[in-house]
């Protein structure tokens, strides 16, 4: 299944991203200007405090989020002129993995993972593993074999530990056969082990699948271990964009520095606006 | 990314004098104020107008006394017929209340904000939803025997109209207090409208769904068992004669019929309910 960048079709990055500003509704600026090029094939790690526009420059790239100004391509579609059908097609192409891990709990783990496929083999069949057709449930245990999860096929997903509901999130996401992957904090809400063992199966996948990835991280040390490109947004901008060797362990802490830490306060006028990263996130939300 | 923001817990430096202790009490606002006189108002003015004779309501208790003496016991002659009364009921109850849960279904889809197909439309049918439910049952059946004839027939569609306008809105509500992950990454993978829907929305809402559902039913079942005091089919049509010709035995049979069958259904429901809740739901918490 591994291709070749040429052998996607498209020669080139296959994130384009120029002068991508988001202003929500209520006047958040989540993000100021951002120009980001992804090669095909490449991992980038997203990094930046909360409310930095990580998420928001996520979401744009499969117009979660309506970009207020600037261009987007991604695969060869531009996003924010698409029509519905090319986005719908666009998201088909792009598996993304949550903080949240979002599987369905009342569902059985292997009808989670068939709903992986449910954009590209949309038949109402497909709802439910119990009249799915051979070749998707077939499919699908492979991907749970590939997860080392094919023994807990028939559980109710609610029954998973954190650190395996994710791991059949990604299950599902490989059912997707994706080209891209967007994961958003994937391991945020897990323990420490549980979380390596999360990201190295991540970085694992898309290796094997010669997949793009863009991964954001709150945990500065996963970073360092399997960041290999890395972007940091600050305040809706991208403030660094360089391969992970080359930063210095001070800078990386700097991100996360808020005006209120630095004991010279020179952001002190900021302080009429006490939560704008908070506001600006229950806008992404939305 | 629930992650508290920093800046928000800014200590207040120095500042510890200067803030006032809140009161111990407010005045009630005006608006409190005003909704209470007014119902208290109705309440006097309702009771002096009514011209209430207290004789009246003294002699209550003897009558029910007579009543009760001259019920025992109660009449078994006429069992079989009243029982064969009580099945119809029974069955109008059952056949109403599948028809009004099924037309919810599609009726709360749309009236959910969250999976409603056009916002203007979910307002809608929340205004029909609420005026099916807010004619009583027994106006439904007045009017549908004058629509479809006397009979068991009028009874099934005041049924399910009664039932259609309360379990449509409980059923939307329910929607839309499902969590928006599940669904988000169900829609993510390029799945159609219908495939979140089923894939997501209705395995989250099913239990739900079933506990609403045989509400409906015991609701039904009493309302069911008067619907025959207006000709719409069941045992209510013997308890109006029976109580008009004094015939206080057969009243009390068939008052014990009702409230057996009443009790069973009550029964029925909360031992599904239990089942479906599992064990550990129901264990005390406090």
């Amino acid at each position: 299944m591994t291709l070749s960048p040429a052998e996607h079709g498209y020669s080139g990055p296959v994130i384009e991203v120029a002068g991508l500003v988001k202003e929500f509704s209520n006047g958040t600026r989540a993000l100021q200007g951002v120009d980001l090029r992804v090669q095909s094939g490449e991992t980038v790690v997203l990094l930046g405090a909360n409310g930095s526009g990580k998420s928001t420059l996520q979401k744009c790239l499969t117009r979660l989020v309506a970009p207020t100004s600037g261009t987007v391509r991604v695969l060869g579609t531009e996003v924010t002129t698409a029509s519905k059908r090319e986005i719908t097609r666009l998201r088909c192409d792009v598996g993304v993995v949550f903080q949240k891990i979002n599987l369905v709990r009342e569902l059985s783990v292997l009808t989670n993972v068939i709903h992986g496929s449910l954009g590209r083999a949309g038949s109402p069949r497909n709802w439910f593993a119990m009249t799915a057709r051979s070749e998707q449930r077939d499919e699908a245990m492979e991907a749970l074999e590939r997860v080392g999860l094919a023994h807990v096929a028939s559980r109710r997903a609610e029954q998973l530990s954190g650190g395996q509901q994710q791991r059949v999130a990604i299950a599902r996401t490989l059912m997707q056969r994706p080209k891209m992957i967007l994961a958003d904090e994937p391991v945020a809400a897990l323990d420490p082990r549980a979380g390596r063992q999360v990201m190295d199966l991540l970085w694992q996948v898309t290796e094997e699948e010669g997949l793009t990835l863009i991964c954001t991280l709150h945990q500065l040390e996963l970073a360092r271990i399997y960041g290999h490109r890395m972007v940091a947004l600050r305040e809706g901008r991208v403030d660094m964009d360089t391969y992970m060797h080359q930063v210095e362990d001070e800078q990386l802490e700097g991100l996360y520095t808020e005006e209120d830490e630095a004991p010279h306060a020179q952001h002190a006028d900021q302080h009429e606006h006490p939560e704008p990263s908070l506001t600006n996130l229950s806008g992404a939300a939305r | 990314m629930s992650a508290p923001v920093s800046n928000a817990v800014r200590p207040v430096s120095g500042a510890a004098g200067q803030h006032e202790l809140p009161p111990r009490f407010r005045a009630p606002r005006w608006s409190s104020v005003l909704v209470l006189a007014v119902m208290l108002g109705l309440s006097v003015q309702g009771l002096l107008r009514m011209d209430i004779s207290w004789s009246r309501a003294m002699q209550g208790p003897s009558n029910v006394w007579d009543f009760f003496m001259n019920s025992v016991p109660p009449n078994v002659g006429r069992f079989e017929n009243l029982a064969l009364l009580m099945l119809e009921t029974l069955e109008i109850a059952l056949i109403g209340t599948i028809i009004g849960v099924v037309l919810s279904l599609p009726a709360a889809l749309i009236a959910a904000r969250n999976t409603t197909p056009w916002l203007p439309l979910a307002w809608f049918m929340r205004l029909v939803l609420t005026t099916l439910r807010s004619v009583p049952d027994l106006v439904w059946a007045l009017i549908f025997v004058m629509a479809v004839g006397l009979g068991p027939l009028a009874g099934i569609l005041a049924i399910a109209v009664d039932v259609l306008g309360f379990a449509g809105r409980f059923f939307a509500e329910r929607i839309e207090e499902i969590e928006r992950g599940p669904m988000d990454a169900v829609r993510s993978t390029g799945a159609s409208g219908a495939a979140v829907v089923v894939g997501a929305v209705l395995p989250a809402a099913f239990a739900s769904f079933t506990a609403t559902s045989l509400y409906c039913l015991e609701k039904s079942i009493r309302g069911a068992t008067i619907l025959g005091m207006v000709g719409a089919g069941g045992i209510g049509m013997e308890l109006t004669p029976a109580f008009n010709l004094r015939q206080y035995d057969t009243a009390l049979m068939i008052i014990i019929l009702i409230l057996v069958v009443v009790l069973a259904a009550e029964q029925l429901s909360s031992t599904v309910r239990k089942r479906m809740l599992g064990a550990d739901q129901l264990t005390r918490a406090m």
